[in-house]
């Protein structure tokens, strides 16, 4: 099996839209002539041309609006948004016509749109472009959002969302493109709405999504030095979200932790504990813990900005101290 | 940066206190070691001193509040500081029905983000007169095991009791709580709990209620006698030299305030009996043995609700004189209602003395966490025969009471028959 890095398991996703489906074409800031703000689209402009590789201005609400316009009459555009906090610029496009077209039009319209945008924090890009609002656009009904944190996942769930009517929200980690996995030759393709156990475990979960993925994982491996076995679940898709995947993993475990980048206040860990407690009350060795980072926009200097970012210190000390471990 | 006065945890078996009444106000200044308010426990109110200086930035537990042990009651800080994200577990006020109705309770503090409140189902609550700490888990478990969640000591955090402890609970009772540190609670005797019933009104069929110190005089025995296997030796005491020789150093040392009383030669035989046989100074532990370094000699103190027994500290070193002074002065405090926490709980061994009663033997409960105790009887002229010849002396029984699982019988009595040694050859108390 070849290993790959995330950046090139997306460039070959987009490489195979544009390759087997005439319907596809791309469009965002930068994605031709230079490549890609993460040169995932490098070369991409030579081989395809102007017409399907489209640079546009920066103009998030016009080439937003042109995607969903251009998805209505059968088009299956793949529009990319250089960073999930440009969405802002954009979010009538995105929430009041992508998300509700079909409904308001009862079926007549389709949205077949798949927004790309990178998210996350980390990169000392200080508090406007250090931010991720995944978890805002899985609030809004009609939007599908994933969060891939291997480049397996990510191209098998491109795939999926190629076959998907729905718009969609495929948010990239800015700092997973350098994640390499392994990614098999043969076709294969990863449902949306099926969470991932990333590794299982007995004694206490750790639900994660994106490059939250990664301190889940490591927080295990600190966790299982001191015999404390955890099941870590990559959550994949925050909408549909696959919650019964978590509460058979929180009925094993007893104890569930959630680990989520961005702030606690109206972060998307509240809604899973919730549905959690309600779902599992009885089963429950301890409270649904939450870890976000701080309501704080998010600090420029790296040794602040390192603290804001929930660590694997710092799960594993929260789950030693609220389960008593 | 601030920091959070808890509850504190007053001997072993202490779950929640009532904070009875602030000694400062948000605001003053307040000293390391300095009292900031008054605890009520089960037995006593005592003072209770912060371990950290600065400014009393926010008083959480009201007056009248419960909290249970580990809880933040207040916040010190330095002037004008943050207290917002103090982290604060769930207040309650006192039970119906169940505390003094004259305190003025307070309705619960919200709970922070990160710290949810807890709920306790019905059952759990009624199983003893605190409130538990459990985890939903814990209780189904524990109901489907159907366990007595008091019966466990919780070991997630403020005391929760968790899966494990549910898990790891083992019915036999061999499931001893660690003491933080030693007791607070009472070493009863049968007799006093018959004493207190020889009401001639008993014949009432109102039901009177439970005071809180008989609930805990209820809780420890029970503990006790299901976790610890008792046994007894007991043992006649010639006291007639010691008798003599407490009244010789009475008569000689009136003008010096020196009045010795009996009690007062057994506990210092008792603490001469301990250095040589000091596992009858330990605690029994699930991990191991624990020794203690000091001799700290409880004495059972009846009172009106029931009986107290205080210990005077660090008396292994101490003469007879001293000892003596000692007693006396735990007395005086006891009466008054000034002892402090360690005084209250921090027993090695105990000694009850019916003595004052013309009784001639009895057997006592063992004080967890302790491992022995001496019941001793009245003394009273009887035959004593030497050498097939009859002489009319001063003797007293005395009944050792031990822990199964650290001494055995044979050293029980070797440890009696010490006592008994030395209270024989008195003059060996005077060096």
């Amino acid at each position: 099996m070849a290993e790959m890095l995330l950046r090139d398991a997306m460039s070959k996703a987009l490489r195979e839209a544009l390759d087997e489906d005439d319907r596809s074409f791309l469009m965002g800031e930068d994605i031709g002539a230079y490549g890609g703000a993460y040169a995932v689209t490098k070369g991409f402009l030579e081989k395809y041309g102007e017409e399907r590789v489209r640079d546009t201005p920066i103009s998030e609400s016009v080439f937003v609006g042109a995607g969903v316009g251009s998805a209505i009459i059968g088009m299956r555009p793949i529009v990319e948004v250089m960073t999930i906090n440009f969405t802002l610029v954009a979010m009538d496009q995105i929430i009041n016509h992508a998300a509700k077209l079909s409904y308001m039009s009862n079926g007549q319209m389709q949205v077949p749109l798949i927004i790309r945008t990178v998210t996350g924090g980390g990169g000392q890009l200080a508090a406007t472009h250090s931010q991720s609002f995944e978890n805002w656009f899985a609030s809004v009904p009609g939007l599908r959002v994933v969060v891939p944190a291997t480049p397996y996942d990510a191209l098998g769930m491109f795939r999926s969302c190629r076959k998907n009517n729905n718009p969609i929200i495929f948010a990239e980690h800015a700092l997973l493109y350098r994640v390499r996995g392994e990614v098999p030759e043969e076709y294969y393709e990863i449902p949306l709405g099926k969470a991932r156990i990333a590794k299982p475990g007995t004694d206490v979960t750790l639900v994660a999504y994106s490059g939250m993925v990664r301190v889940a994982e490591e927080a295990a491996a600190k966790l299982g030095e001191d015999n404390i076995s955890s099941e870590v679940i990559d959550l994949r898709c925050l909408s549909p979200l696959d919650l019964d995947t978590v509460i058979e993993s929180v009925k094993k475990t007893n104890r569930v932790a959630i680990v989520e980048e961005t702030w606690k206040t109206g972060g998307f860990s509240g809604t899973i504990a919730s549905d959690i407690q309600e779902a599992a009350f009885d089963e429950l060795d301890g409270p649904v813990i939450r870890i976000n980072g701080p309501d704080v926009p998010a600090p420029y200097a790296r040794n602040i900005e390192q603290l804001m970012i929930p660590s694997s210190d710092w799960v594993v000390k929260s789950v030693k101290y609220n389960f008593g471990l | 940066m601030a920091t959070e006065l808890k509850m504190p945890q007053m001997g072993y078996d202490m779950e929640e206190g009532t904070v009875v009444r602030w000694l400062k106000e948000e605001g003053s200044a307040v000293n390391r070691n300095e009292a900031v308010a008054e605890i009520e426990t089960d037995k006593a109110i005592v003072e209770f001193e912060s371990d950290s200086e600065g400014v009393l930035l926010k008083i959480i537990a009201p007056e009248g509040t419960v909290v249970p042990v580990g809880q933040t009651i207040a916040v010190i800080g330095d002037e004008g500081e943050e207290t917002d994200n103090i982290s604060i577990l769930d207040l309650r006020p006192p039970e119906e029905g169940k505390s003094d109705p004259t305190k003025n309770a307070t309705p619960p503090t919200e709970p922070q983000e990160s710290t949810p409140a807890l709920s306790v189902t019905k059952e759990a609550s009624e199983v003893s007169t605190g409130r538990i700490l459990s985890t939903p888990i814990a209780r189904r478990m524990a109901e489907e095991r159907n366990i007595d969640l008091s019966y466990i000591s919780g070991s997630g955090p403020g005391g929760r009791i968790t899966k494990n402890d549910v898990e790891n609970y083992k019915p036999d009772n061999s499931n001893v709580e660690k003491p933080a540190e030693p007791s607070i609670s009472v070493a009863p005797t049968s007799t006093t709990i018959v004493v207190s019933n020889t009401d001639s009104h008993s014949e009432t069929s109102e039901k009177q209620p439970i005071s809180k110190m008989r609930q805990q005089i209820a809780r420890v025995t029970v503990k006790s006698k299901t976790e610890k296997p008792h046994f007894y030796v007991s043992a006649d005491i010639n006291m007639t030299n010691a008798m003599s020789i407490r009244k010789q150093i009475n008569e000689q040392l009136k003008d010096d305030g020196v009045r010795l009383t009996v009690n007062d030669l057994i506990v210092k035989a008792c603490i001469q009996a301990l250095t040589k046989y000091p596992k009858f100074n330990a605690y029994y532990e699930e991990d191991g043995i624990q020794y203690n370094d000091k001799i700290n000699i409880a004495v059972a103190i009846a009172e009106e609700e029931g009986l107290i027994v205080p210990a005077i500290l660090d008396c292994g070193e101490k003469s007879l004189r001293q000892v003596s002074q000692m007693i006396k002065d735990l007395a005086d405090r006891s009466s008054n209602g000034t002892l402090s926490p360690q005084e209250y709980s921090g027993g090695t061994f105990a000694i009850s003395n019916l003595g004052m009663f013309d009784v001639s033997s009895f057997v006592a409960i063992i004080h967890p966490p302790q491992s022995a105790v001496l019941a001793v009887g009245t003394v009273s002229e009887k035959p004593i025969v030497t050498d097939g010849e009859i002489t009319v002396g001063q003797v007293m029984t005395a009944t050792i009471s031990a822990d199964h699982r650290i001494v055995d019988g044979a050293e029980g009595a070797q440890f009696l028959i010490e006592v008994k040694r030395l209270l024989q050859s008195p003059t060996s108390l005077l060096v």
